[in-house]
Order: C-alpha cells, then structure tokens, then sequence
C-alpha cells in the first residue's frame, strides 16, 4: 500500500548498521526524537515520492555524545547484510502516525507561504522559509520590491500564527524591516 | 587563558552605549552590531540585535539565559539548511 507522498514528514535518515541483529542507526530529524518510538510503519526511500512503505519491528534510544539516535528494526532486516541495504535511506512517517500535534503547536513547513501582517491589519509579506537558529526560530518573510525581512519566532514579535487562515500577525520594532 | 575578573566583560564601546541609550529611554529598536565577540550583559536582556556573520545581519532576541555568553554565538557563520522540498517533523508554538 502506498501513501500520498505529501502526507510524509521526513523523520530522519539511516547512517549505518547497528550490531549482527538487523537494527540501523537512525539519525532523527525531528524535534524530539521521542516522538518516533512508537511507530509502527514508515516509508523509506530516497526520496518521498520513491519511498516505499516498510513495518517497524523495534525503536529504541541511544544516546550518544552528539544527541539521541534511534536503533531501528525494520520488518525483514534480520542480519547486519539486511540493514545495510538501508543505508543512506531518508525516513518518512505520516502525519497521522506521530502523536498529535497539542494545542497552539503547528509544522514549521505549514508557515511557508503564510501572510504576514502587522497587528493593524498592513500586510508585510510572506513568509518564504523558517530558519532553526540557536535560540529561536527566525521567519524570513519575503516583501514584494523589498529585502527579504528576518522576524524572530519570540512572542515579543509574533503574536499570532493562525495555521487555518494562513497568517502570521507580527509586531516589528524599529529596524526590524530595514 | 580566561580574561581577568578585574577587566570586566567585553562589550564593544559603541554598542554599550547604543544599548544604554535605549535603556535610559525605555525604548526597543533592532541594534546592528558587527561586534560578535561582545560579552551579553544582563542589560541587554530584552533588546534586539542584529548581529552580522559575515554574509547578512541575524536578529538575535536577548534572554535572560544567553546572559555571558558572546553575541556572535547565536548569529552562526555557516547554516547547512538541509535539502529543500523535504517537509520535517519540526514543529513550532
């Protein structure tokens, strides 16, 4: 059976083989890796389109010095041989698998192309792409016949991100859209 | 070696005084600062700076928990953004 490939979210991607038993190496793309541990199909492939759907026998964590990995068992993958195959493999899950999303969350790829505006109503653009900084999330928000502006992802400057209508209210200060 | 106690932090002359300038006025702007190596001092703790790395300026948003740490550590120099196209289990609030 094959999904949609729109409804697949990229959930990591296999490095290597793990151990004589069939388990890979996942390094997770999600925001929290815990959130993968009960899985129980995933599409795999490299890319969503290509992927092609496979059971999970068993997720568990590993944590390493860089973060937490995952040790995957895939359905069929009984030897080391049988996991290698997979190796350089993206992951996909559907959205309806992972746990939902709770109150006021939302998928950062659900803002591109959201109206941004200010808190009286003037558009300011649109967002383009969400960058994943260090402390927080940037919105890059792409002005026709302007420089793209960057707007921080605090609540001091977004106060609204509304995923059904498609906006995002922001209020800039001084210099923000120089 | 670590800087000497006696000597401070470092926080480049003019942004200090940018800063205080909005501190006394009780104002919020977006600082433009290509001082990366400026020490986050507690009042700096609320205010907007637009620290440049190199290519563009990155708005950084100053909390209390980035207080010590320097300014060009939350403006990174070099961003693999991954493979365009791909929609990631990433969310957002």
């Amino acid at each position: 059976m094959s999904s949609q490939s729109s409804d697949l979210l990229l959930v990591g991607r296999i490095a290597r083989a793990h151990g004589l038993k069939g388990e890979c190496k996942l390094i997770p793309e999600s925001d929290d890796p815990t959130r993968l541990l009960d899985l129980t199909r995933v599409w795999i492939g490299p890319a969503p389109a290509l992927a092609k759907r496979t059971a999970v026998d068993s997720v568990r964590v590993q944590q390493t010095k860089r973060g937490m990995i995952l040790l995957v068992r895939l359905a069929g993958a009984q030897t080391r041989a049988a996991a290698e195959a997979y190796t350089g493999l993206d992951v996909y899950a559907r959205v309806q698998d992972l746990p939902a999303l709770r109150p006021g969350e939302f998928y950062l790829h659900d803002l591109v192309g959201m109206t941004v505006s200010t808190p009286e109503g003037d558009t300011i653009g649109a967002v383009k792409d969400v960058w994943e900084m260090p402390t927080s999330n940037i919105y890059v928000v792409e002005r026709p016949g302007k420089k793209e502006a960057l707007v921080p992802a605090v609540p001091a400057f977004v106060r609204r991100v509304d995923i059904e209508r498609g906006s995002v209210v922001v209020s800039p200060i001084e210099g923000m859209l120089d | 070696m670590a800087r000497s106690l006696k000597k401070g932090p470092y926080v480049h002359q003019k942004l200090q005084r940018k800063v205080d300038t909005l501190n006394l006025t009780d104002k919020k702007r977006v600082i433009k600062t290509w001082s990366r190596a400026s020490m986050i001092t507690p009042d700096f703790v609320g205010h907007t700076f637009a620290v440049h790395n190199g290519r563009q300026f990155i708005p950084v948003y100053v909390t209390e928990n980035m207080v010590g740490h320097r300014l060009g550590e939350f403006s990174p120099t070099r961003n693999y953004r991954g493979h365009s196209g791909k929609k990631k289990d990433r969310r957002g609030r």
